[in-house]
């Protein structure tokens, strides 16, 4: 995953998830449970009013039982509980309107004190109606002249008499009025029955007449008051403002949920194209990502250095052409397995093989685990080529080794070349003789073995004494041909670790390491000897080759290469001025070599 | 209703473990087969104490707009918590007691989704109260056009009963229980008695009002004539006592014996039949 794509990821699953609440809120508002409470609540002013009739009826006794208010107070007690548990579920997500919570507690409390009273109403109602229907037949037993009491007859006094009626029609007045004067009238009509109760014979008749005229003037009043009670209680109207509350509540939220719903909307529209854009990227950020591989395959595809990658273990992930045709290995053969399995590997010096990693962590902490190194790489069938071989660790974003990558290139030509230039260098063309400038490097080294460990060697200067007349007289192809046959004759004579080189012209000089003079000196005759045994024609002419030979040991007495070389010289002028053909040992002490210095500085 | 929780409900009812003394059931005062009560004017409860009121008939209790003389519960579920709360009964005793019955633990696990719970117990019992009720007395029958379910004089006592105003507070479908009244409306019932009980106060003790001393829940009259005794304080041992003690006390009116007689005869025909058979 491209890291520039996590930033508008999460961004993404914000809006995600901002849209989501959007849309939670969008659906807090409960249509169904609002009906259902609007409902309950229109179904609990039905029955308030329903009570409120059955009251009034019951009052004139237009109903005989008191059931129905019981069934109406009992209903609408389960209504409110209803309204208040749907109004609770509600109000659990919704936020909290205490005017709402206000207006029910009123409607509450109102139907408890409206039941309360219905409870006195029916008691006191029932007293009422028990004294209504029994004053008459009361009264009439006092208005009549002669009454039973129990066993015995009763003649009543006629003053009681006509107050029977009197009373009779006194309270039914009042009943019917309300008017105050008409209750004081009765009243007072009932405290003139009263005053009979003295007579003992009388006195159960009168007290039961009074008693129930007290009773219905006491209880026509409550019953009235109570009946007014029920009726002004504002139960219908809170129930109507609870509704109204309810109502815009509902208004409200449906509001406020229509306003999310707008702005879900526009967040949905934002997500799409934000969730466009994201997808945009991803296909770009793909393509790149595709692009940028093509274009590695294809540049390790087409780069001449042979390529293998591995992963952490060093098991091999990828080898280019150039690789496979170094190794010998496709591709499929070897992968994911240990690299050394392709790449064996031998130090160019044969006898030692390369200390190969098995692992790359042994290198985490290296930047560059391997610097160049030559070494041999042994192919599929056995065959070996040099190669230059380079290991870098590949590290991810966070430095972390992911594996390693192996660059190695053929350089088994580039040495061949090399090593032909460096024979070039030290080799004399024509005849193959080391050169002078190998020559001297050589007698230098021998001059350093001297010091270091007092080792004896000898140098032999060749001046060849008739080269001049080959030369002239058969041409330089001749000469060239003289000099080839001469240094392959005098290479042939010295000992293995001994050095012929050709100095220049018809020069040579022979280096005889770890030689006493005594044995140079038989070396050197000896090549005096072949020098005169051989025989050199041309297109049929026979030629006589003659040298001289000047002999200088290297030992502790002389002090460099220069001098060394002159004495040598010197000694070869000797042999020439001796009438060549003859070697001549270097002497300090001999005039010729003397007189032979002087002239030369 | 679930035949399950009845059951259950049934035999919790007739289970003595749920009281404190393990020896006291529903059904010891509220015996089914002594019209619902116990006969007595005051029950024992667990520990030898005295009910302070006259055990009431069990039988369409729930047709009562309240319970208890006082009316203090509301609702059977309230009701049935009264007389174990009121004994001092740990309903979680109670809970541990039944759980050590494996019928009742299976059972109930059965009937109900939370197995046995105290609210589990509580609505068995109330589910079974609920199923005590005593349709079909000769009077419903009466009253349900069957001219011949009751005779020519319980007719009469039916019309005295009506007469006489005693309808005013014995109405609707369970001749009463559905309001308050004061006991001793037109002659005090309290008035010589020197050995009054705060039980005597009646719903005054509910509520603290002055004007509810006195006040009781009028009961209903089904079946009346198997609970003697009467009132709150049962101290009224007759039918014919108890209508007497209305007309003198409540009615304000005196009743002639004959009639008196065939009050009762009418009262008697309010009998019903409980699992089919009269009780």
């Amino acid at each position: 995953m491209n890291h520039s794509l996590i930033k508008p990821i999460m961004v993404w699953l914000g809006l995600v998830l901002l849209s989501a609440i959007l849309f939670a809120k969008t659906q807090i508002h409960d249509m169904e449970s609002h009906n259902r409470l609007v409902n309950t609540l229109g179904e609990l002013q039905a029955v308030d009013a329903t009570l409120n009739q059955d009251v009034i009826r019951a009052r004139y006794r237009l109903l005989v039982n008191y059931d129905p208010l019981v069934e109406a107070i009992g209903k609408s007690d389960r209504l409110l509980q209803q309204v208040r548990q749907t109004q609770h579920q509600n109000h659990g997500k919704e936020s909290h309107s205490t005017e709402i919570d206000a207006k029910l507690a009123q409607l509450t409390e109102t139907l408890k004190q409206k039941a309360v009273l219905v409870d006195y109403f029916k008691s006191d109602n029932a007293v009422l109606k028990n004294s209504l229907s029994y004053y008459p037949l009361a009264l009439q037993q006092i208005s009549v002249v002669e009454t039973t009491m129990g066993a015995t007859k009763v003649r009543l006094p006629a003053g009681l008499r006509q107050l029977g009626p009197d009373l009779l029609g006194g309270i039914l007045q009042y009943i019917q009025s309300g008017d105050p004067e008409r209750r004081e009238a009765a009243e007072m009509c009932v405290n003139a029955v009263r005053d009979y109760a003295g007579t003992p014979a009388l006195r159960p008749g009168v007290e039961h007449a009074v008693r129930h005229t007290e009773i219905i003037l006491e209880y026509a009043d409550r019953v009235e008051a109570q009946l007014a009670q029920i009726l002004a209680l504002p139960s219908a109207r809170q129930a109507d403002e609870l509704y109204q509350a309810y109502a815009t509540e509902h208004e409200q939220s449906m509001r406020e949920a229509n306003n999310y719903r707008i702005l879900l909307y526009l967040f949905s529209v934002l997500l799409l194209i934000y969730t466009a854009y994201i997808f945009y990227r991803l296909r770009d950020s793909a393509h790149a990502l595709f692009r940028e591989k093509v274009r590695a395959q294809v540049t390790l595809h087409s780069i001449a250095d042979a390529v293998i990658t591995t992963d952490v273990q060093g098991c091999i992930e990828y080898m280019n052409p150039v690789a496979e045709h170094l190794t010998g290995w496709h591709t499929a053969e070897v992968m994911g397995q240990p690299i050394k399995r392709a790449l064996r590997l031998t130090r160019d010096a044969p006898s030692h093989s390369v200390k190969s990693r098995t692992t790359v962590s042994n290198a985490t902490d290296e930047t560059v685990t391997d610097k160049k190194q030559q070494v041999l790489l042994t192919r599929r069938g056995g065959t070996q080529i040099s190669i230059d071989k380079s290991v870098s660790p590949i590290r991810d974003q966070g430095g972390t080794v992911m594996g390693e990558i192996h660059v190695f290139h053929d350089v088994t030509e580039e040495r061949r070349l090399a090593s032909q230039l460096s024979w070039q260098a030290t080799h004399d063309l024509l005849t193959g003789l080391v050169n002078r400038h190998e020559f001297e490097h050589r007698v230098e080294q021998a001059l350093a073995d001297t010091r270091e460990r007092g080792l004896t060697h000898a140098v032999l200067y060749i001046d060849l004494d008739q080269f001049k007349i080959v030369n002239d007289s058969c041409g330089h192809a001749a000469g060239d041909e003289l000099l080839r046959q001469l240094g392959g004759l005098l290479a042939a004579k010295v000992r293995d670790n001994d050095t012929v080189a050709r100095l220049g012209g018809d020069e040579f000089g022979v280096l005889l390491e770890s030689c006493p003079l005594e044995q140079a000196r038989h070396i050197a005759d000896n090549l005096l000897h072949a020098i005169k045994g051989f025989r050199f024609a041309w297109r049929g002419r026979p030629f006589d080759i003659g040298a001289s030979i000047g002999l200088v040991a290297v030992d502790r007495a002389n002090a460099d290469l220069t001098e060394v070389l002159s004495a040598a010289d010197m000694a070869c002028y000797a042999a020439k001025d001796g009438g060549r053909n003859r070697v001549h040992p270097h002497d300090e002490t001999d005039p010729l070599s003397i007189s032979r210095r002087n002239e030369m500085q | 209703m679930d035949p399950r929780k009845l059951a259950l409900g049934k035999q919790l009812f007739h289970d003595p473990r749920l009281s404190r003394d393990q020896k006291t059931a529903c059904a010891t005062c509220h015996n089914l087969k002594l019209g619902g009560a116990d006969g007595k004017p005051r029950s024992l409860r667990p520990g030898g104490m005295a009910t302070p009121v006259n055990t009431p008939s069990i039988f369409n209790a729930m047709l009562n707009f309240r319970l208890f003389w006082d009316g203090r519960a509301g609702s059977l579920a309230e009701h049935i918590r009264g007389p174990m709360e009121d004994t001092g009964t740990d309903w979680e005793v109670v809970l541990q007691r039944l759980r050590q019955d494996a019928s009742y633990v299976s059972a109930f696990s059965a009937a109900y989704s939370d197995g046995l719970t105290v609210a589990a117990v509580q609505d068995a019992l109330v589910t079974f109260e609920r199923s005590l009720v005593t349709p079909n007395g000769r009077f419903d029958r009466y009253l349900r056009g069957d001219q011949n379910a009751i005779t020519a004089e319980e007719k009469e006592g039916y019309r005295l009963f009506k007469a006489y105003g005693c309808t005013a507070c014995h109405q609707g479908v369970n001749a009463g229980g559905n309001m308050y009244q004061k006991v001793g409306v037109m002659g005090d019932y309290f008035d010589k008695r020197r050995d009054l009980t705060p039980a005597d106060l009646g719903r005054y003790n509910v509520t603290g009002l002055e004007r509810d001393r006195h006040m009781f829940r009028v009961p209903g009259l089904r079946n009346v004539a198997l609970t003697a005794p009467y009132l709150h304080d049962g101290r009224i041992k007759t039918l014919e006592d108890a209508v007497k003690g209305m007309s003198k006390f409540m009615l304000g009116r005196p009743i002639e014996p004959r009639e008196v007689k065939l009050i009762v005869q009418f009262l008697h025909t309010l009998n019903g039949e409980y699992d089919g058979q009269p009780l």
